[in-house]
């Protein structure tokens, strides 16, 4: 049987006397899968986000993380088993340097000496970063920085990574950068869980499953050819769909089907001509 | 890009003086400034002591690739308080050893006066040139790093060196990121009319309020979300951390420390026998060597 | 005549410095009244700079470059040639408030500039500070807000208790409010989801209409597509070239300046490479594109 390492139950949030932000949401995420959250602005999902790494604590319903419930008492626990990679590329650089900053959670974690450098020598590698290592975060890249956030996380071996809009500040080749890492990451190791919070459609139709928030409420929870299969339906809660797709939908009126398979614009333009 | 920085900055070389510990460059620092400001009796010794000193330090700043550049930068930026003094230690006091003219009003001036000026001046230069060669040789983790070290004996107080030094070091991390934000903030309001270059008292400060108010709020963003990433990443201050970096002493710091141990020995042996010889037992002499002689 | 012109203009930062470094070199080229231009190239290819010089807050190094009936140099050669030919003193090349005033700038994360207690007030700032009547400011102001479509029960608030979205407008307003007739923003749309990219976009087109010359600095090629009539390219602090978008993603050499390309072309480019059977060189709209595929099945 699939092993479930994230599970919410009926998770209700609203500021004071404000409306629901979040209404009764519940679902359940299997070890080893990659999903994405999408939904505009005022969807819930930045709440649903500071949900999930604690930041905010839900008024009504309840999380559990590897079948243990995320609260005050449980939290120490549960941050070796979760790791966050947030927004603003800036304020999540912690050491002075990218081999400081990867280093960051180990010295937490009272690794060895010895150990820390074989480790960051190992995951800035992962990510490309094994050049830059006595570099300051002002001459590095959005997208650079944002993969050694990355790295500091990896290496620390955890179950569980959420992407919390960890795009969304970066121009086109770093969001590029950060996309094609979470698949090879994900390639490398299939156990790992990954939760990607994003606005990035294209993304979400990359991954193993998408979960649409509306008005609080899930909209949608399937696999993206399902999700985005009905334009019409998207449009009307103001999300677009991914190039690909339009392209599919669109030869379908035709008579034209498209192997479910193909996902990226290169390989339609192929399976196109050949 | 905008960077402009007094004291100096690191400056990428790999130089010997670059590899040497930060404890040590930080110890012979203080220890050095300490041997600039002793007394050494009568003008021609204290010129003597500072010349030799003068020569080592800037064989050092040529070893170390210490841009003269910028040490003359920082220099100029001194100079209002050089005339001050000009001012106050050569035409006010109206005493002295060696005459050099009396005004027809009956005021004169004195050699000595001049003599103490330079004094001090060529002392502050000195203090300059030594901070220059800290700050542009060793990087501002390192010194952290060094300082963090010499608290430690003050963990048996309970006094939180390790929170201290994070702090510290995430400070001087973020200094450029704000600057570059400030730089930005600025232009913005100038593009909304703010001249922060003229005007008058109330007018200054409330074109600074345009600057400072927006560079708030921002700071308390960034420290928000700054704590938020550090928990995440299992940030506990009061937990046993481990060190990626560690400092590590090597026989060339070991030569290097009898180096400048010998050489601040002999200037203070040289120091104790000018004032046994020469008398400089009055406390405020030590300190601001002020000559009573 | 143009309504800007860059004149053989370079900027270098740190000129005396041993690490210096050019941030422009010898860019020449003229913009009208009235255009939408996007400017492009990667990270550090001078764009940020080169508009920085169009309010004086940079002062090119060598070169000038003129808006409206402005110079902003720091060529001294040339300021002197201006004092010959035109009589125009180095004193009057150093007072911006009026070209500034006609060169509305919007910085990257433009919430960032708001300070005052209320909105009004911070809208208000700018049209003051260029000697508008308080009154007059205040019309301003609303009339400003409307246009990006925060209505009065705001006019109070403080510009930090609303949504990042809300912020950005009202910055934008702030802006707006001196009626400049030249806008310039830079990466105006940072850090939006879609809906706040596509408001802030139709802010700015309905800006345009109005008459105002607008001039976006991003690295969004979609924008670039949607919007924009011109493309001005710049590549290592350079020039390299101004055309129409859809003339841009045609170009075979596009891949030289390191500018992502928007599906629609790459899709076009992927078809071209796998040696797709029609001419498609053309098109520039999905329908078509995909009837000619439907050619292709024979449907």
């Amino acid at each position: 049987m699939e092993q479930e390492v994230i599970k919410v139950e009926n998770l209700s949030f609203s500021y004071e006397k404000e409306k629901k932000i979040l209404n009764n949401v519940s679902f359940s995420i299997n070890k080893g899968e990659y999903v994405t959250l999408i939904g505009h602005n005022g969807s819930g999902k930045s709440t649903l986000a500071k949900l999930l790494s604690y930041i905010l604590e839900p008024n009504k319903g309840k999380i559990y993380i590897d079948n243990e419930e995320l609260n005050e008492k449980n939290i120490k626990n549960i941050r070796n088993k979760i790791g966050i990679v947030f927004q603003n590329p800036d304020n999540q650089f912690i050491g002075s340097t990218v081999e400081d900053d990867i280093a960051f959670g180990l010295e937490n974690r009272n690794i060895k000496q010895e150990e820390m450098k074989k480790i960051v020598k190992e995951y800035s590698k992962k990510v490309g970063m094994e050049n830059y290592l006595t570099k300051e975060p002002e001459e590095l890249s959005g997208g650079q920085k944002q993969r050694v956030a990355i790295a500091g996380i990896l290496a620390l071996n955890l179950k569980i990574m959420i992407f919390d809009e960890a795009t969304s500040m970066l121009d086109p080749e770093g969001v590029e950068e950060i996309r094609n890492l979470i698949l090879r990451m994900k390639k490398e190791n299939p156990d790992l869980t990954v939760i990607s919070i994003t606005h990035d459609i294209e993304e979400a139709y990359l991954s193993d499953r998408v979960i649409v928030l509306n008005e609080g409420k899930i909209y949608k929870n399937d696999i993206p050819s399902k999700v985005f299969e009905n334009e019409e339906e998207m449009k009307k809660i103001n999300l677009d769909i991914p190039f690909v797709l339009k392209i599919k939908n669109k030869l379908k009126t035709k008579g034209i089907e498209i192997d479910e398979n193909i996902k990226t614009i290169e390989e339609l333009a192929k399976y196109i001509c050949l | 890009m905008a960077n402009s920085n007094i004291l100096g900055k690191y400056s990428p070389y790999n130089t010997i003086i670059h590899r040497l510990d930060p404890r040590f460059k930080l110890f012979s620092l203080i220890l050095l400034m300490v041997v600039t400001f002793l007394p050494y009796g009568n003008y021609t010794n204290r010129f003597i002591i500072l010349g030799v000193l003068t020569f080592f330090i800037a064989l050092i700043m040529i070893i170390g690739k210490v841009s003269f550049r910028s040490f003359f930068k920082s220099l100029s930026s001194m100079w209002i308080m050089f005339i001050f003094l000009l001012i106050f230690m050569f035409f006010i006091p109206n005493e002295g050893k060696y005459l050099i003219h009396t005004f027809e009003n009956g005021y004169s001036l004195y050699y000595d006066g001049l003599l103490n000026v330079g004094h001090i001046i060529l002392r502050l230069v000195l203090m300059v040139a030594l901070t220059i060669i800290l700050t542009s040789t060793t990087l501002p983790m390192d010194i952290t790093y060094a300082l963090e070290w010499y608290l430690t004996p003050l963990k048996l107080l309970k006094f939180p060196t390790q929170i201290v030094s994070l702090t510290i070091s995430l400070a001087l991390r973020f200094i450029p990121t704000l600057l570059n934000e400030s730089n930005r903030i600025m232009n913005a309001q100038k593009s909304r009319g703010v001249d922060y270059n003229r005007g008058f008292l109330m007018s200054k400060i409330r074109s600074i309020t345009t600057l400072i108010i927006p560079l708030l709020v921002s700071c308390f963003s960034r420290s928000d979300e700054l704590a938020i990433a550090m928990e995440a990443r299992g940030y506990d201050p009061y937990k046993k951390r481990s060190h990626y970096k560690t400092l590590h002493f090597t026989y060339r710091d070991l030569f290097a420390i009898i180096f400048v141990l010998l050489l601040g020995g002999i200037m203070i042996t040289a120091s104790i026998f000018a004032c046994y010889y020469q008398g400089c037992d009055d406390f405020i002499n030590i300190i601001f060597g002020v000559p009573t002689i | 005549m143009s309504l800007i012109s860059f004149n053989n203009i370079s900027f270098i930062y740190n000129k005396k410095d041993p690490n210096h470094y050019d941030a422009l070199k010898e860019v020449t080229f003229s913009i009208e009244k009235g255009d939408f231009i996007a400017l492009v190239g990667h990270t550090g290819s001078g764009k940020s700079t080169l508009v920085q010089t169009l309010n004086g807050l940079l002062l090119p190094t060598s070169g000038y470059t003129k808006v409206l009936d402005y110079y902003v140099t720091g060529d001294k050669e040339i300021i002197k040639r201006l004092k010959k030919e035109k009589n125009i003193k180095k004193r009057e090349l150093k007072r911006f408030s009026h070209l500034r005033k006609e060169v509305g700038m919007v910085f990257q994360f433009p919430e960032y500039q708001l300070f005052s207690d209320t909105i009004i007030k911070d809208v208000m700032f700018g049209p003051l500070n260029f000697g508008l009547s308080e009154e007059e400011a205040k019309k301003r102001a609303i009339e400003a807000l409307d246009e990006v479509g925060i209505d009065y029960t705001y006019y109070e608030k403080s510009p930090f208790e609303i949504s990042g979205g809300e912020k950005r407008r009202v910055a934008i307003a702030g802006i707006i409010a001196s009626s400049p007739s030249i806008l310039v923003l830079d990466e105006p749309t940072v850090g939006l989801d879609p809906n706040g990219k596509k408001e802030i976009l139709s802010l700015i087109k309905k800006i345009h209409e109005k008459g105002t010359t607008i001039i976006i600095v991003t690295h969004d090629m979609d924008v670039v597509m949607e919007y924009a009539s011109k493309v001005v390219v710049l590549k290592d602090s350079r020039f390299i070239k101004m055309v129409t978008p859809s003339e841009l993603f045609n170009s075979k050499d596009l891949s030289n300046f390191s500018l992502e390309i928007p599906s629609f072309y790459k899709f076009k480019r992927y078809l071209a490479d796998f040696g797709f059977n029609k001419d498609i060189t053309n098109i520039n709209t999905i329908d078509e594109l995909v009837d000619k595929i439907g050619e292709k099945y024979g449907k």
